[in-house]
């Protein structure tokens, strides 16, 4: 132990030494984790004892790695051909290298189609190993394993809820589809997995055939269908595969050696790792409890946890105390993109509450007058409304677009610079005065058709949550900026049960709020919600935006199964989308294009942007959060490589102090990357 | 046997009416048609309700399978997640059940003894405690305050057993004050019939009248919801569970519930179906074993 650490801070002296000559960046230099960032944790900060210690208060629900869609367990159990650094770009991992090309193939119509070829190069000598750490036989991680892995995951019988993903590989869908139909006896011959565009070329090479070139397409590897399937060991067990830690096989940096369902799970760190250089945590000890999220602050300050979450309520006392405010910073702003919906498919019973009548007449009318849009897109107060989730530093959290800042850049711009977006991004978006112009405007509008004020808008909120409060101060600041007497927000209370299906995709509100993650490294991940097939606001159902046609109509898209069983066609939005989503070599033309469909989503102002709320707030960890691997999508942040153990938590003004330096350090890495013309 | 069946037949009925978002994990709403349709099949939920039923009933009556989890732990035998669970619930409850009967009976007893005393007023202050506040502020008292005055830990630690001991008070206290209050009543419904009088001016001490007939009289309406309350104990409580922290069932049914998790649902209702029915005959059969004028069998003759 004390050896290894002399070991460690010799490392990260000499480390320091070289580091510190072609530094650009601020800092001392000291760097052990973080790939050389500034803002890597410095060696005199360094825990003598690096193990992470959790809690969790929900058991594991999916072990089985080919079966999840979100579980993030065995992020640090599996490697993928692919992983990210501390900066957000894409480097090698599983593959040691990879090129991709353009190929003709035949497609079912039996027309010609431009497709592409990535093959990726493995890494070799990489061996399969048990819980335990001993190794599973003779078997190496091969290409044959990725090939396992999309058979299963294409097989209707396993219900995998993945298995879109896929269908953009050559003949995957239709694979699918001949499968289901096999099984139900509508053909009598199994179909060839061969069709597929998943194969290994030889033991080390991984050859993936896509349907068009997609240029986002290193970053969909980091999702569970990019992950290798021992198939020896699959067969194996059967049924019993991915149920518990003993029935997984590992080729990652930790092992899970122990679980005990309820009680705890202890992961260790994988001495035959590829990349143990880079794997300073030694074990991770993760404890069961029912209240963790409770109990989380004073076990941090007992010193029984490694990261507490601070709740809202009690970050007060945490800023209050001297000896406890050095121990919290914020959040670094999480991923997921907020926003106010104006809903253009009411549902909800024209029933009457405190008075006021709900009527999906005079919604429709109102939701179609675009002045009426704009009146609540200037009007909203964006600041008071994230304040309900963090008073402090709201400013923070704040978007003026749906892509948050730090998603993606082009010509050394983040997207959210983009001069396509400066109208909405160069001012606040709430000008009271500009608002009740709109108003003005749209009271005249509306007058004229018989509309009655003032229009009552039916917004839902979840009541155990921070929603209870937001939708209070949402729906008073707007009433109170823009008259009670134009509009009159009804509230009502779901729970969280079921609560998205009850409320915003069944369309059963009149302004709500909602979110977004992304899926991918690519703009147009941000286009999904409100494009025809999605349940967020239904816009293709206002007057005049798209045409309605049946299933018959070979251009017809259905709304969104279950909640809108309705086709269309025209709707200019998704043609947007298609136009730039078919640019798929220039990436500046790609994003600008992009940011052209972001900006006439605002300009029709059928969604307000409000923040990052999900990353809101104050934490307390020992772990340095500019060292993680970095990425807006799939588990790289949930992945210990790189990090160690700090001997105090990061406080707030180190925090503070970092921030700018690794967003300068990522800007610089990707124009770098971008200048070079690497896939990052 | 038929009210399982009718109860498990319901619930798996009111289970399949639930909007089915909650199968598609939190792909929800990026997931294509073509995928969703496919779970959903899989799951076997677009055949009839029949065949669903049927299919149920098979494989449970023919191969005693409860089927899989399918959210709280995808794959895992429902059997396999409720048993270990079921076993701290039932350990915890089990201990705490005779703590309530010792002290809550003995309490009934002395209580109704020495009716109208000083020890009386102070059970009775007890009972009115307990019954009057809500559980919540007595627990969590007893967790923050008890276990800093008595140096305990806070939380519940597997190998640690000095902390199974305020998850065990906290268990009692409600039972120790409502045996104790049943069995001072029916003790003194019991001394003021005439055959107790009687046994008295025959000459007997009155401790003798109090063990061998009062006592005993006065058991035999409490003997009958013993075996259904140590039974159900294995449900565990929601509340004191998850306070300390405990790995039990306390909660497992409304998580089910909540996440739609259907085979683990199914499971635990036919569990608790059985516990009632099951605790309801050996109820009776108790009932039988302390009165003897009870009987199961049918006696001709005598009115």
């Amino acid at each position: 132990m004390k050896k290894w650490i002399a070991l460690l801070l010799a490392f990260a002296m000499m480390s320091a030494v070289f580091a510190g000559c072609g530094k650009t960046g601020g800092g001392t230099g000291n760097v052990i984790g973080g790939q050389g960032s500034a803002a890597a944790t410095s060696a005199e900060n360094i825990n003598e004892k690096q193990v992470v210690k959790l809690l969790y208060h929900s058991e594991i629900s999916d072990w089985n790695p080919l079966h999840p869609s979100s579980a993030s367990t065995w992020a640090n159990w599996i490697d993928s051909l692919v992983e990210y650094d501390n900066f957000g770009l894409c480097q090698p991992c599983l593959a040691e290298s990879w090129t991709k090309e353009s190929f003709v193939y035949i497609d079912e119509k039996g027309d010609e189609k431009e497709g592409q070829r990535w093959i990726f190069k493995l890494r070799e000598g990489i061996r399969w190993q048990n819980y335990d750490g001993s190794f599973y036989g003779e078997e190496e991680v091969i290409a044959e394993d990725w090939v396992t892995t999309a058979k299963w995951i294409l097989n209707p019988a396993n219900g995998a809820r993945t298995a879109d993903l896929l269908f953009d590989f050559i003949g995957a869908e239709k694979y699918f589809k001949d499968m289901q139909q096999f099984e139900d006896g509508v053909i009598d011959t199994e179909p060839d997995f061969a069709t597929v565009g998943m194969k290994a070329v030889s033991k080390y090479e991984l050859s993936m055939e896509l349907t068009k070139a997609c240029p986002y397409f290193l970053s969909r590897l980091t999702y569970n269908w990019g992950y290798p399937t021992c198939a020896k060991f699959l067969e194996e067990q059967g049924d019993r595969f991915g149920t518990n830690n003993k029935t997984i096989l590992y080729c990652g940096a930790f092992l899970c050696k122990e679980w005990e369902q309820n009680s705890y799970y202890i992961e260790e760190r994988n001495p035959e790792y590829w990349d143990i250089e880079d794997i300073h945590v030694e074990r991770i000890e993760n404890l069961y409890n029912a209240e963790a999220n409770t109990l989380a602050p004073q076990a941090l300050l007992r010193g029984d946890v490694t990261y507490a979450d601070i709740p809202t309520t009690q970050i007060d006392e945490w800023l209050r105390d001297p000896e406890k405010a050095k121990l919290i910073r914020p959040n670094r702003p999480g991923s997921y993109s907020y926003f106010y919906l104006i809903n253009c498919m009411p549902t909800y019973d024209e029933k009457k509450i405190d008075g006021y009548q709900l009527s999906h007449a005079q919604w429709i009318a109102a939701a179609n007058n675009l002045n009426f849009r704009k009146s609540l897109f200037w009007g909203l107060d964006r600041i008071r409304a994230i304040s309900c989730y963090d008073p402090y530093t709201p400013e923070t959290y704040e978007l003026r677009t749906i892509t948050p800042e730090n998603f993606c850049a082009a010509d050394g711009k983040d997207f959210t610079d983009f001069d396509e977006l400066k109208e909405f991004t160069e001012q606040s978006q709430y000008q009271v005065e500009k608002a009740c112009e709109y108003r003005d405007k749209a009271i005249e509008e509306l007058t004229a058709q018989g509309v009655t004020f003032p229009i009552v808008a039916y917004m839902p909120y979840m009541t155990d949550s921070s929603q209870v409060e937001l939708a209070q101060v949402v729906s008073q600041q707007i009433e109170n900026d823009l008259g009670s007497d134009y509009i009159k927000f009804v509230l009502e209370g779901y729970p969280s049960t079921d609560y998205l299906a009850i409320t915003r995709r069944a369309g059963n509100y009149s302004f709500m709020m909602s979110y977004w993650g992304p899926d991918y490294a690519d703009p147009e991940t941000w286009t999904d919600p409100f494009n025809l097939g999605q349940a967020y606001n239904y816009w293709w159902h206002l007057d005049g935006m798209a045409t309605q046609t049946d299933e018959n109509d070979p251009d017809g898209r259905k709304g969104r199964r279950e909640y809108d069983e309705t086709y269309w066609k025209n709707f200019p939005y998704s043609d947007m989308v298609r136009e730039a989503s078919a640019e798929v070599n220039d990436l500046s033309k790609r994003y600008h294009a992009f940011a052209k469909v972001e900006a006439y989503l605002l300009d029709n102002a059928v969604v307000m942007p409000l923040g990052t709320l999900g990353g809101c707030g104050y934490l307390s960890s020992y772990m340095n959060p500019f060292e993680s691997q970095f990425a807006p999508f799939g588990m790289s942040e949930d992945r210990y490589k790189y990090q160690v153990v700090m001997k105090t938590p990061m406080d707030t003004e180190t925090y503070l102090e970092k921030l700018p330096i690794w967003e300068a350090e990522r800007a610089d890495r990707i124009a770098k990357a971008q200048a070079e013309g690497r896939d990052y | 046997m038929i009210t399982m069946f009718l109860v498990l037949s319901i619930v798996f009925m009111l289970m399949r009416l639930l909007p089915t978002d909650t199968y598609f994990g939190g792909r929800s709403d990026s997931m294509s048609d073509t995928v969703k349709e496919n779970i959903l099949k899989q799951l076997g939920l677009f055949d009839p309700w029949y065949v669903q039923l049927g299919n149920f009933w098979k494989k449970l009556l023919l191969h005693g399978d409860l089927g899989e989890s399918i959210v709280i732990q995808q794959g895992a035998k429902c059997v396999d997640l409720i048993i270990p669970k079921a076993k701290w619930s039932f350990q915890f409850g089990a201990i705490a059940m005779i703590f309530q009967m010792l002290i809550g009976y003995s309490m009934g007893v002395m209580m109704a003894r020495w009716k109208g005393r000083f020890f009386d007023s102070l059970g009775n202050l007890y009972i009115l405690l307990i019954n009057a506040l809500p559980a919540a502020v007595y627990f969590l008292f007893i967790q923050i305050y008890v276990s800093k005055a008595l140096g305990l830990p806070m939380l519940f630690e597997r190998y640690n057993p000095v902390s199974r001991i305020l998850p065990i008070l906290c268990l009692s206290l409600g039972g120790i004050a409502s045996n104790a209050m049943w069995m001072r009543r029916y003790m003194v419904d019991q001394m003021n019939l005439d055959y107790i009088r009687l046994a008295r001016a025959k000459g007997m001490t009155s401790s003798q009248v109090a063990f061998r007939h009062v006592m005993r009289n006065a058991f035999i309406p409490m003997a009958q919801s013993l075996p259904t309350t140590l039974l159900f104990t294995i449900s565990g409580s929601l509340y004191v569970e998850s306070l300390f922290s405990i790995p039990g069932m306390g909660g497992l049914l409304i998580t089910s519930i909540q996440r739609q998790d259907n085979t683990m649902v199914q499971a635990m209702v036919l569990l608790y179906s059985a516990i009632s029915v099951i605790g309801l005959l050996l109820g009776d059969i108790m009932m039988m074993i302390c009165d003897p004028r009870i009987s199961l069998t049918k006696k001709g003759g005598s009115r």
